[in-house]
C-alpha cells in the first residue's frame, strides 16, 4: 500500500529518517522501577503525566519503554474451538445450504417420492444444528454467523454468560495477517475507501469506545482486539460493563465451555486455567505447559483473578470462594453469598470482589474474612 | 520520623504475606518507607492508600530475598527466571539479554558490597509494580544503555571501505537545499508544538518501530484508538508545515517543489532532536536512575 499524496509521502520520509538516539544525560532520565509502575499502572494521574511528557522528549526513556512493551508476551488466547479453525469454515456456508435446498425440496410437491426415514432423520438434524438463537444457558453448539449481529439478551447480560459467535466473514478488503490494517504509516494516511473498510473502521470506532472490553471473554473465547473489530456488533461493553470499575487486571469468566479460558497473571509468564471440577492448571512459561493443581474442594469453577504470580482468586457454584497466596495451597474462603458467582476480581491477597449471578457484588479487602455488598 | 506507622506497618505486613518468608515487621516497613519516599505523599490518607494498592506480596518477596532467605530466593527463582529469560530473548533476540539476565541474578543476590554490606538490587524495588515488570524493565534498560554506548564508541568507517559514505554527489541545486532547510525547519517547530502524547506516539511509531498494537498496549489505548491519533497527528503536522511555509512566501507550487526536494533530499533528519532535548531539559531533574542509586 503507498500513501497516495506526495506531500504525505515526503512527511512520512522525514518522519522515518532519522539518526540513533542522541547522547543525554541519564541522570534526568526515568528510572526502572518508576517505568515499570508507569507499565503496570502503578503511579498516579499526575506521575503518569510526567513520565510520558519526559518520555515524549527523551530517546533514551523512548526506546527503554519500547523494549519493556516489546518483550512483554502476546495477550493469552484460549485455543480456538474446533468449529472455528479455518478448515472448517468452509462447513458453515456448506452447511446452511444443505438445509436449505433440503427445506426446499420439502416444499416443493410432486417431487416423485418421499424421502427414507434416514433421509428425514438427517433433514432434521441439519436444519436444527443451523438453527439461530439457542438459549442462553444452553450448552455451547457450535454458533451461526447470525448470532455475530445479535445483541446480547438481558438473560445473558445478567449471567454473564453469552453463546459464543463465529466471527463474521473477514472482507475481502481486510488483511488477512495478523497486523491491523492500518499498520503502516501509509495505511495510516489512507481513509476507508470501501464500504467495507468503512464498517471496519466504525466497528473499530466503537470497540474503541471500551478497549478493556475487547480482552474479555465471550462464552469462553478470548478475542483479541482485532477479532473483536471485525465484529459488526460487539456484545463485549454490555456483558462487562458491571465490571467497569473493578481495578483488576486479570479477569476471565467460564461458562461451562469446553474450552478452558485462560486467567492471565499480572506477571506476563504466569497463567492459570480452570480445567474442571476444583482443578486448576498453572503456566509459568507463558502457557507452554502446564501443572495441574488441585484446589481440594470439588464445585464447579467460574472465575477467576490472579493479581500477582503466587496469588489467584476462584470463584464458583453456590458461592465458592477459593484463594492461593503460593500457588501451591488453597484455601476456601468465607463466602459472602449461597449464589453462583460468575466473576472475581483481585487487587491482591487480601482485596477482590465476586460477583454472583443475579448480579449482586461483594468485596473483602481482609483476604475473604469479611465482605460487604457492593453496588 | 518515620511516615509509616506501626499499625499500618503490620497491617500491611499480614496482607502481604510476609511472615511466610519471615520477614520482620520492621525490615517490612523499612520497605514501606522507601517506597512512601518514592510516592512522595504528604497526606496521611493518601499514603495509607497509595501504599494499601502496592504489589505487598511481590515487595515481601524482594524484602526476603534482599535478606537472603532460601525459601523466597527458591520461590523467586522458580517463579521469575523463565520469565526473565523469556523477556531477555524478547529484548535481544540475538543472545545478548541472556547474559544480561545472568549478571541481574549476581546483582540482585547482591554481590556488590558497600560499607561491608551487600547491597541487592531488590533494595530498589518499591512495589509500585510487579516484580516480573520491574525485572523487564531493569534488563530494558541495561540492555538499551549497552546498545546506545556500543553506538557511541563505534568507529566511524575508514575512508575507501564498503561502510564509508558514498563521495558527495554534485552540488545540488540551491534552490532545493533551501526547500530541504526550510521544510525540515518548519517540520522541527511542527514536532515541538505536539501534544506529548502525540510526540509519543510518533516517536514510537517512526523511531522505535512499535507497532499500533504494541503502543496501544503501552498507552492503555485501542490499536484503532492508536492509528486514528497518528493519523491527525500526522495531518496536523502537514498542516502546520504547509502554515509556515506559506508564511514563508512560498507559493502552492513552490510548496510543492519543496516537498519533492524532501523526497530525493538524502539526508537525515534527527527526528529524536525533534522530539527531544527542549522537553527533556524542560522536565529536569525528574527521577533519579537506578545506576545512579546503586552507585
Amino acid at each position: 500500500m503507498t500513501t497516495p499524496d506526495p506531500r504525505d509521502r515526503a512527511l512520512d520520509g522525514l518522519l522515518r529518517r532519522h539518526l540513533p538516539d542522541a547522547a543525554e544525560a541519564s541522570d534526568v532520565c526515568l528510572d526502572a522501577e518508576t517505568l515499570a509502575a508507569w507499565v503496570d499502572g502503578g503511579l498516579d494521574a499526575q506521575a503518569q503525566t510526567r513520565v510520558e511528557a519526559h518520555a515524549a522528549g527523551c530517546a533514551r526513556c523512548q526506546a527503554l519503554m519500547a523494549a519493556i512493551v516489546k518483550s512483554e508476551p502476546a495477550p493469552a488466547t484460549a485455543a480456538e474451538p474446533w468449529w472455528n479453525r479455518w478448515s472448517l469454515r468452509w462447513l458453515v456456508p456448506l452447511t446452511a445450504a444443505a438445509a436449505a435446498a433440503t427445506l426446499v425440496w420439502g416444499i416443493v410437491p410432486d417431487r416423485g417420492s418421499r424421502p427414507s426415514p434416514v433421509e428425514q432423520e438427517l433433514t432434521q438434524a441439519r436444519a436444527e444444528s443451523t438453527a439461530p438463537a439457542a438459549p442462553a444457558d444452553a450448552p455451547l453448539a457450535p454458533p451461526t454467523a447470525g448470532e455475530d449481529k445479535a445483541p446480547a439478551t438481558p438473560s445473558t447480560q445478567a449471567s454473564g454468560r453469552t453463546a459464543p459467535a463465529a466471527p463474521a466473514a473477514p472482507s475481502p478488503a481486510a488483511p488477512t495477517g495478523t497486523g491491523p490494517p492500518a499498520e503502516t504509516p501509509a495505511a495510516i494516511a489512507a481513509a476507508p475507501a470501501t464500504p467495507a473498510d468503512a464498517r471496519q473502521e466504525m466497528a473499530k470506532q466503537v470497540a474503541a469506545e471500551a478497549p478493556a472490553a475487547l480482552n474479555e471473554t465471550v462464552g469462553g473465547e478470548r478475542r483479541s482486539g482485532e477479532a473483536a473489530a471485525r465484529k459488526t456488533a460487539p456484545a463485549a461493553p454490555a456483558v462487562t460493563a458491571p465490571a467497569a470499575g473493578m481495578a483488576a487486571t486479570a479477569r476471565e469468566t467460564f461458562a461451562d465451555s469446553a474450552v478452558a479460558p485462560i486467567i492471565n497473571s499480572r506477571d506476563p509468564f504466569v497463567r492459570w486455567r480452570l480445567a474442571g471440577p476444583g482443578v486448576v492448571e498453572r503456566s509459568t512459561d507463558a502457557g507452554a505447559s502446564w501443572s495441574r493443581l488441585e484446589t481440594g474442594v470439588v464445585a464447579g469453577l467460574t472465575a477467576g483473578a490472579s493479581p500477582s504470580a503466587s496469588v489467584c482468586w476462584l470463584a464458583g457454584r453456590n458461592g465458592v470462594v477459593l484463594l492461593t497466596t503460593d500457588a501451591r495451597a488453597w484455601r476456601r474462603v468465607a463466602s459472602p453469598t449461597t449464589e453462583d458467582l460468575v466473576a472475581v476480581d483481585a487487587t491482591d491477597a487480601s482485596t477482590a470482589t465476586v460477583r454472583a449471578a443475579t448480579g449482586a457484588a461483594f468485596r473483602t479487602t481482609d483476604g475473604g474474612v469479611t465482605w460487604i455488598a457492593t453496588p | 520520623m518515620p511516615r509509616v506507622g506501626p499499625e499500618l506497618a503490620a497491617r500491611l505486613h499480614q496482607r502481604s504475606n510476609a511472615q511466610q518468608w519471615t520477614v520482620a515487621v520492621a525490615d517490612f516497613a523499612a520497605a514501606l518507607e522507601r517506597a512512601a519516599a518514592k510516592i512522595g505523599a504528604t497526606d496521611s490518607d493518601a499514603l495509607e492508600q497509595h501504599l494499601g494498592s502496592l504489589h505487598l506480596e511481590d515487595l515481601a518477596l524482594a524484602c526476603a530475598c534482599e535478606q537472603g532467605h532460601e525459601g523466597a530466593w527458591e520461590h523467586f527463582v522458580l517463579e521469575c527466571r523463565p520469565a526473565l529469560y523469556r523477556a531477555a530473548a524478547a529484548i535481544d533476540p540475538s543472545g545478548g539479554g541472556r547474559e544480561l539476565a545472568d549478571s541481574l541474578y549476581g546483582e540482585l543476590y547482591g554481590l556488590k558490597e558497600r560499607d561491608g554490606e551487600r547491597q541487592s538490587l531488590f533494595r530498589y524495588f518499591h512495589g509500585r509494580s510487579s516484580l516480573g515488570t520491574w525485572l523487564r524493565a531493569i534488563l530494558a534498560q541495561r540492555h538499551v544503555d549497552r546498545v546506545r554506548t556500543a553506538r557511541r564508541l563505534d568507529p566511524l568507517p575508514e575512508e575507501g571501505s564498503p561502510d564509508a559514505p558514498a563521495a558527495a554527489p554534485a552540488e545540488p541545486d540551491p534552490d532545493s537545499r533551501r526547500f530541504v532547510a526550510l521544510i525540515r525547519a518548519a517540520l522541527g517547530a511542527a514536532v515541538a508544538r505536539l501534544d506529548p502524547r502525540d510526540r509519543l506516539r510518533l516517536g514510537w511509531y517512526y523511531a522505535q518501530e512499535m507497532t499500533l498494537a504494541q503502543i496501544g498496549r503501552a498507552l492503555k489505548e485501542h490499536e484503532a484508538t492508536v492509528s486514528r491519533h497518528l493519523s491527525r497527528t500526522r495531518k496536523a503536522l502537514r498542516g502546520d508545515v504547509e502554515h509556515q511555509l506559506r508564511e514563508a512566501g512560498l507559493g502552492p507550487a513552490a510548496i510543492d517543489e519543496a516537498f519533492a526536494a524532501v523526497v530525493g533530499d538524502s539526508a537525515d533528519v534527527d527526528l529524536t532532536e525533534m522530539l527531544g532535548p527542549e522537553a527533556t531539559r524542560k522536565n529536569r531533574p525528574l527521577e533519579r536512575s537506578l545506576d545512579e542509586e546503586m552507585r
